[in-house]
């Protein structure tokens, strides 16, 4: 059987659904951060996998630019969990919520 | 021109800040350039051959047109934008801009007390006042003589209420704003039939002969405009049952009340019934009803007068009551009699009021004649021209009143109205009595007020008090031009029965007033004087009819809703958005990991409704 275009799709949803589920559930800032990470590339697997199955460069493209974003956003994520580290002494998500209303 | 020149002088007046000289130049001589430019219309243009005063039935000739275009086109009803020249208001203009230009010089003595803002303000207002007047005459259509109408009534509250830091001043120019209202309403009503019914509201077509053919095939529609043309009237003219203003208006400047409460305004209700005496050619009974309450209330109004003490509500009074005389003769169709009279009252009313104004200012603005007396030597202008005013409002020949009051007379006596002229030979009788009342009381005898007697009357205080005597004296001249003009006979008859009358009270005034001394008037001071005084309890009736419910209603306004229900809807209000407020703010719980969630939610809803759409 050949591997097409809906396996790529299901392993991406997959990889989406944990890195979600990561974000949510877990309460390390730097763990969250790697859970988005892996929900960037879940989207990027789903780019490439269409790019490929239409042979269309468009998908491949759009992936770069993703991965430039996502690279901005981990030097952002992780400055933040160090400066919470050092500022609040603490690393859990749930005990930052001085931003309460 | 005519028109233009005063409200020019208005708005000088209001809008620039002059010098007080300069204030008292522009508002007077606005007026007289508009009197010469008035005097130049009426001899030149207007009609055939130089006319009101010349030939044979020309103020009966049609009128001049001058259509400047149309205001208003709605459907098939055109409003016109122009004015309107014939006899009737070639006479108005006259009386307006010259009376006018009189009061106005009068004037320039008369306030000359006020502080320079106030001046010109006052100068400001009156010129106002002319502009609308003459609007109101000239106008060529009913829509546009409503502005002139509601535009005297405004100035009027403005004049009435100058004083403004006098409480009795501002209540009184508010009743007479206020029932002034009522008249403007009824006006409207009546406009708003004549588009209804006849589909035209300008003066050809209405008064014209298609009209008059209109309005002769529809007697019930005749029979509404008139009555609601009367009421327009009646609250103009402070007849019954809208009369209680003009006595209380007596609270502005005495000029004031001697232009626009005496020579004008008041008039006005006599200037529409006369201008749409088509209407009432085709209503018997609105003509009927218009004529009588007039009759009624130049008897009542006389009544009030003999009772009087204040001396300028008794002329307030006596005014009602000749405007009575004037509504009752051009409703009855003696048209020529009843315009007369507007002039020759123009001339001794207002003259009447400068004296009166003479005596204020010399006895620090005393009205009572009860602390008057014996001030003829100290002001011997006053006292020749108040007599020669009484002497024309009396109607003794051969004065001014006489040949135009008669003539009023004269014409019910023809018009076969017995009622109405019953009451107008009472009144006849009693206004000698008044007036020569008055006349002793204030100048006869001696002096019983406390404070000094002062006399100072500068020239223009002096010079347009003469003028008008003179014209008291012999303008009878006009009313019996004018009559002829109009083609109406004198009637010898009733000429002498009005002789006799006026003679008949002047004697009963001369027999118990003639010594000046107050405690022949004893007699006024009862019960029965009180009770006419209050104008019969009208004022009660209406305070308990109309004022004290609706201060009621006020009261109940500020205490239930203003005072409860308001405030508690108020802090529900605000109760809801703090609670609100509140409830939001339990959403704002801080933790990421929820914000996270809320947007995993918002996208998952967002992707569900783009695929199930």
């Amino acid at each position: 059987m050949p591997v097409g275009l809906p396996f790529y799709l299901a392993l991406s949803a997959v990889l989406f659904v944990i890195g979600g589920l990561g974000v949510l559930l877990r309460r390390d800032p730097l763990v969250m951060v790697m859970a988005i990470e892996l929900m960037w590339n879940a989207a990027n697997l789903a780019f490439v996998a269409a790019a490929r199955h239409y042979g269309d460069m468009g998908g491949q493209v759009f992936v770069f630019v993703v991965i430039t974003v996502a690279a901005a956003d981990v030097a952002i994520g992780l400055a933040l969990t160090v400066l919470l580290g050092r500022t609040r002494g603490t690393l859990d998500a749930d005990r930052l919520k001085w931003l309460r209303g | 021109m005519t028109l233009l020149l005063p409200l020019a002088g208005a708005l000088i007046l209001s809008l620039l800040r002059l010098p007080r000289r300069v204030q008292g130049l522009v508002g007077a001589g606005s007026i007289l350039l508009a009197f010469l430019s008035g005097l130049l219309m009426v001899s030149s243009g207007g009609g055939p051959g130089p006319y009101p005063f010349a030939a044979h039935g020309a103020l009966s000739q049609p009128g001049v047109e001058v259509q400047l275009g149309t205001w208003l086109a709605a459907g098939t009803l055109r409003i016109p934008l122009g004015l309107w020249v014939d006899g009737l208001t070639a006479v108005f203009v006259l009386v307006i801009t010259g009376v006018g230009f009189l009061i106005h010089v009068y004037s320039l003595g008369y306030m000359a007390g006020e502080s320079d803002a106030d001046y010109g303000r006052y100068f400001a207002s009156m010129n106002l006042f002319v502009a609308a007047m003459l609007l109101l005459v000239l106008a060529d259509s009913f829509p546009l003589l409503l502005v002139g109408w509601a535009g005297v009534g405004f100035t009027s509250y403005l004049l009435i209420g100058f004083w403004y830091t006098r409480p009795a001043a501002v209540v009184a120019a508010r009743k007479a704003f206020i029932l002034n209202t009522v008249g403007d309403v009824g006006l409207i009503l009546a406009i708003a039939l004549m588009a209804a019914r006849l589909g035209t509201v300008d003066f050809t077509g209405v008064l014209g002969p298609a009209g008059a053919a209109a309005l002769a095939a529809h007697p019930a529609v005749a029979t509404w405009i008139g009555l609601l043309l009367f009421v327009a009237a009646a609250a103009k003219s402070a007849q019954l049952p809208l009369q209680a203003w003009l006595s209380d208006a007596m609270e502005g400047p005495t000029p004031v009340s001697a232009l626009i409460h005496a020579a004008t305004m008041v008039t006005a209700g006599v200037y529409l019934i006369a201008r749409t005496q088509a209407v009432y050619a085709a209503s018997p009974a609105a003509a009927a009803w218009a004529g009588d309450l007039g009759a009624l209330t130049a008897f009542a109004a006389a009544t009030v007068g003999v009772f009087s003490y204040d001396i300028k509500r008794l002329l307030a009074y006596s005014t009602m009551s000749q405007v009575g005389y004037m509504i009752s003769g051009v409703a009855f169709g003696a048209v020529a009699a009843g315009v007369s009279h507007v002039v020759t009252h123009a001339f001794f009313k207002a003259l009447l009021f400068m004296a009166v104004g003479l005596v204020m200012h010399a006895v620090s603005d005393e009205r009572d004649m009860r602390r008057m007396g014996g001030l003829a030597r100290r002001l011997p202008l006053a006292r020749w021209g108040f007599l020669a005013g009484a002497l024309a409002l009396a109607g003794i020949p051969p004065f001014a009143g006489f040949w135009s009051k008669d003539a009023v007379m004269g014409g019910l006596l023809h018009g076969g109205d017995l009622f109405a002229y019953a009451l107008l030979a009472l009144a006849a009788l009693l206004t000698p009595f008044y007036i020569f009342r008055a006349y002793y009381l204030t100048f006869g005898g001696k002096y019983r007020g406390e404070g000094e007697v002062h006399p100072h009357a500068s020239r223009s205080l002096q010079w347009p008090t003469v003028v008008l005597a003179v014209l008291a004296v012999v303008g009878g001249i006009f009313a019996v031009l004018l009559q002829s003009g109009w083609g109406t006979a004198l009637d010898p008859g009733s000429m002498a029965i009005s002789t006799v009358l006026a003679l008949i009270g002047w004697g009963a005034a001369w027999s118990i007033y003639r010594g000046g001394d107050i405690r022949a008037d004893a007699w006024t001071a009862g019960a029965l004087g009180a009770a006419v005084r209050s104008e019969y309890g009208w004022e009660g009736l209406w305070q308990g009819a109309l004022v004290r419910p609706a201060h009621g209603v006020a009261a109940w306004l500020l205490g239930a809703w203003e005072g409860r229900a308001w405030p508690a809807a108020q802090s529900a209000t605000a109760a809801g958005a703090a609670a609100l407020g509140h409830g939001l703010s339990l959403w704002q719980s801080g933790l990421v990991r929820r914000y996270a969630l809320s947007m995993f939610c918002g996208a998952a809803l967002l992707l569900l409704w783009a695929l199930v759409r």
